[in-house]
């Protein structure tokens, strides 16, 4: 290596994603490629078994298979145009404004970032058109640019405080040339972070009059929380999430994002007075005629929230000409506006005080690419775990070719309304998302002590570090500070992908720690359906139904609704469920309705988390309801499988002691080929140990059936694996300490008995299935599940008499 | 915004910044000063960087209460200047890099390479020591 080697001369060259992660067979899905210099590549469906890379264990395993997708490719760069914003499409009326009043409720994040676009219809590219902005200073500005490179900017002299909302506002006569710019702050108690008292009005407010000509047209949209850099990005938002557009919408390329709420956006076509602008804030309905008369549009993000929530993507004009709009990128609807006075804290109860969004620049819900090539499903494929792998040159023949080749995962299901194994495997896509492209490795804190090490980067976490782009997780914070609670796998998931080794984990996690579960699977000769929580959210019992046996991930911790219940029903009709992972159905989900490639998390004031919601923020914009916890609606996990989850740490796993209850004679089976002192799992490919990561335990005080064993539990962890934080009351030394203090550090194996024959086995820890490979799968982990599976799988008793 | 010397201790984040300083002077620095805890906690370091899993009924082997408090204090160093491995060849290759802080920023990489993740972070720890000696060095 040279002294002046560079991380430059690392970087990845492809990066893909798909427009479906779950397909039957005879369905078709489509690959979206982006080819970083351009380079042509080879594709070719490949079925993933085994993605972990280790040495130490049976190693990576993919197999190839031979469809219309082998080939070569002519590679280009695609981009993702991230950051979110408001595109009302171009209209006579806004266009051809000479005379304006330009007026917006803002509440900005991060002021001095950059020039922030607030209400435009402004092209930067020839410099025409009018709008508010914050300028570089963090102040008010209203521009007019007039054509041939003339243009004026007015701004107010006074930069705008961190999180207080302002009315700002700006009018201008073409007749006389005046122009007048006004800034205002509106504290009250409730909307901001500072207090109507710390708000001093002369560092604050102002009013700046100048002079200028009337603006030039431009054929760019409204662009709000941005601006136009140019009309036309060649990208246009339609289908899916965009379901109540009644057009496609062509959408810029938006420039100067702005972070931070806009309320209240009203466009008029004469200069109105401080008097008049005043009158049009609350809303179009209540103006005077004189303000209405002359109002072209009048935008109230609130106007189409119901009691089912705010899922739509469409912004409505409240004034008679209706020049409605589309977010893009998903920003946070139903969030607290200029006037929330936090008498009421869910926003269907009083939508006008939650009439704002939330923007940020990191912000994305599609990458809207062209598509380089699609599949459509060979009716005899198999179900299983797949990937469109895509690669420049022949790869690494150790398979290590991390730059220059990309795995774009999917999953096929069965034939449609058919099975093809009497045991799902339920691959938990819902949790992949919400740690999708997370960036935790450069940008949390405490992020090394979460680990318990210094994070190692990968590849993929460089690009993420630099391409902010890519959009974020659930456990990352936006650039301005605030949570991130929307995550779409439109996108290339980067540390969603087999080979990869995340940073939080000794080895891996999620997707590809899931692989485990399929490579053992495939090794014992165990017959397997692979089906998705989003299918699983779709159809509920329906799927579950067909199976004598369901088996879930190894971290199946995000939840939509009909997700457990479909779980609870399935137990109570005689399903045999086994729970492979720690801390699983904690947190509430919810899926877009009409596009289930996107989810909605609110992380409210409890739980193992990484941000909280700001106040008046914890329900879900997609449905309405309460975010965060199922245990806050009442439905804590162990009431649905009999574990909660009790403790984590990320440094090293530990082992399991039998328990007396597996030695009761009616379950003989469950340790046949264990002696009665073994200890269980110290081995494995994550942490070394069986028991590691996050672990659940019983609690008969929160719903783990009475009648549940207790068949193994673990011992030995470190101290950096704590209880978790929202079963802590008071913070005190002594109690709630690490794994050499607490006896609730600990992971507990159970099995129950349910109605008609059904049952539940759950070992408890998220390191479980790394195990079942150890010294060539010939190990007491392996053993046991097996044992399990084929009792399960036939039909002699459970509970032997 | 008024020059760097007007600003006031709240604006300077004083409250947390000084007792930081108190709280490393008091309890970390004097274990890295001393010559013969230094070496203690270098050498269990290099034998058990980040943890040994609990193995034929024996508990998982975390770090000394002395360790700890250093290793805490170096793990919760801000994103500025913060040091990560970087992977550079997987299962064969890893080196050091220094995060800027700023979002979209690359890490900036250190000379050197390490043939383990253990070897690399037993690298970063002995850098910390210096730089956090180098910081405190009245």
């Amino acid at each position: 290596m040279t002294d002046s080697q560079s991380l430059r001369d690392y970087s990845l060259q492809l990066t893909g994603y798909s427009d479906k992660y779950s397909v039957h067979p005879g369905d078709e899905i489509k690959f979206y490629v982006n080819s970083e210099n351009g380079l042509d590549y080879d594709a070719a469906i490949v079925r993933l078994i085994h993605g972990d890379t280790n040495p130490d264990g049976p190693g990576y395993k993919e197999e190839e298979i031979e469809t219309t997708v082998t080939g070569t490719y002519a590679g280009r760069q695609q981009r993702i145009h991230g950051g979110s914003y408001i595109c009302v499409p171009d209209s006579w009326s806004l266009r051809s404004l000479e005379s304006f009043t330009l007026q917006v409720m803002v509440w900005s994040t991060t002021p001095t970032k950059r020039r922030q676009g607030l209400l435009t219809k402004w092209l930067e590219s020839d410099g025409t058109g009018y709008g508010l902005f914050l300028n570089a200073d963090g102040q008010a500005c209203v521009e007019i640019g007039s054509g041939g490179g003339k243009r004026t900017a007015l701004a107010s002299g006074k930069p705008l405080e961190e999180k207080v909302w302002y009315l700002i506002a700006a009018s201008f006569d073409a007749e006389s040339g005046k122009l007048t710019l006004y800034q205002e702050p509106i504290p009250s108690y409730s909307n901001g972070g500072l207090g109507v008292s710390k708000v001093v009005s002369e560092n604050s407010s102002a009013t700046a009059e100048g002079k200028a000509a009337p603006p030039a047209e431009n054929d760019a949209p409204i662009t709000m929380a941005a601006y136009s850099a140019e009309s036309d990005s060649g990208r246009v938002a339609s289908g899916g999430h965009f379901s109540d557009l009644p057009a496609p919408v062509v959408l810029p390329l938006q420039s100067g994002l702005f972070n931070g709420k806009l309320d209240r956006p009203r466009v008029s076509r004469r200069a109105l007075s401080r008097a008049e602008i005043e009158s049009l804030v609350e809303s179009y309905r209540t103006a005077p005629a004189v303000v209405r008369n002359s109002c072209v549009a009048a935008w109230d993000f609130h106007a189409n929230m119901s009691s089912k929530g705010i899922p739509s993507q469409r912004v409505i004009d409240t004034s008679e000409r209706h020049e409605d709009g589309v977010v893009i990128n998903m920003p946070w609807r139903a969030v607290t506006g200029y006037n929330w006075t936090g008498d009421e804290i869910v926003f269907t109860h009083a939508p006008d005080e939650y009439g704002a969004i939330h923007f940020h620049d990191d912000d994305v819900d599609d990458c809207r690419w062209d598509v380089d090539f699609a599949l459509t499903v060979p009716d005899e494929l198999k179900s299983g775990v797949y990937a469109a792998r895509v690669r420049i040159g022949e790869g690494d023949p150790d398979g290590y070719a991390v730059e220059t080749e990309d795995y774009i995962p999917f999953f096929v299901r069965p034939p449609r309304g058919k099975k093809t194994a009497d045991l799902a495997l339920i691959i938990p896509t819902a949790s992949y998302l919400a740690y999708a492209n997370d960036n935790l490795s450069s940008n949390s804190v405490v992020a090394q002590l979460l680990a318990g090490k210094v994070p190692v980067m990968q590849m993929q976490d460089l690009y993420l570090a630099e391409h902010r782009e890519y959009g974020l997780s659930t456990y990352s914070l936006h650039s301005d500070g605030h949570g991130v609670c929307y995550s779409s796998r439109l996108r290339p998931m980067l540390n969603m992908r087999p080979k990869y080794r995340h940073w939080l984990s000794p080895s891996l996690w999620q997707l590809n720690g899931d692989l485990h579960i399929v490579d053992w699977l495939e090794t014992k000769g165990i017959e397997y359906d692979i089906h998705t929580d989003e299918d699983l959210d779709r159809e509920g019992m329906d799927l579950l139904a067909k199976y004598k046996v369901v088996l879930t991930g190894s971290h199946p911790e995000y939840s939509s609704e009909n997700m457990i219940n479909a779980y609870e029903a399935y137990q109570a009709q005689g399903g045999r469920w086994m729970y492979l992972g720690a801390n699983g159905f904690y947190w509430i989900v919810a899926y877009h309705p009409d596009n289930s490639n996107i989810i909605e998390v609110r992380k409210g004031e409890a739980g193992t988390r990484a941000w909280t919601a700001n106040p008046g923020e914890y329900n879900n914009a997609f449905d309405g309801k309460f975010g965060g916890m199922w245990r806050a609606r009442g439905r804590i996990p162990s009431k649905l499988c009999g574990l909660t989850f009790t403790a984590y740490g990320f440094d090293v796993s530990s082992y399991y002691r039998r328990m007396p209850d597996s030695e009761r004679p009616e379950i003989a089976w469950m340790f046949e080929g264990i002696g009665k002192d073994e200890i269980i799992g110290d081995f494995g490919l994550v942490g070394g140990g069986a028991a590691g990561l996050e672990l659940d335990r019983y609690d008969l005080d929160f719903g783990t059936p009475k009648h549940a064993y207790l068949v193994a539990r673990s011992e030995g962890h470190t101290d950096l694996l704590l209880q978790v934080n929202e079963e802590i009351h008071f913070s005190v030394r002594g109690y709630y300490g690490g794994g050499d203090e607490n006896p609730m550090v600990r992971a507990d194996m159970i099995f129950y008995t349910t109605a008609n024959g059904g049952a539940v086995w759950a070992p408890g820890a998220l390191t479980w299935c790394g195990s079942l490979s150890h010294n060539a799968y010939d190990n007491n982990v392996s053993r046991l599940t097996e044992n399990v599976v084929r009792r399960f799988l036939s039909d002699e008793p459970l509970l032997i008499k | 915004m008024t020059q760097d010397a007007d600003l006031t201790g709240v604006q300077q984040n004083l409250g947390k910044v000084k007792t930081d300083e108190y709280i490393t002077r008091t309890h970390i620095v004097p274990l890295l000063r001393d010559e013969k805890t230094r070496k203690r906690l270098i050498e269990e370091h290099a034998r058990n960087p980040i943890g040994i899993p609990g193995q034929n009924g024996q508990k998982a082997v975390g770090h000394s209460e002395d360790l700890q408090r250093v290793i805490d204090k170096f793990r919760r160093h801000p994103q500025e200047g913060k040091l990560v491995r970087v992977c550079t060849k997987p299962h064969r290759e890893w080196r050091i890099g220094r995060l800027t802080g700023v979002r979209g920023d690359l890490p900036e990489l250190l000379d050197g390479t390490y043939e383990s993740e253990d070897e690399a972070e037993h690298a970063i720890f002995l850098l910390r020591i210096d730089e956090l000696l180098a910081e405190y060095k009245d």
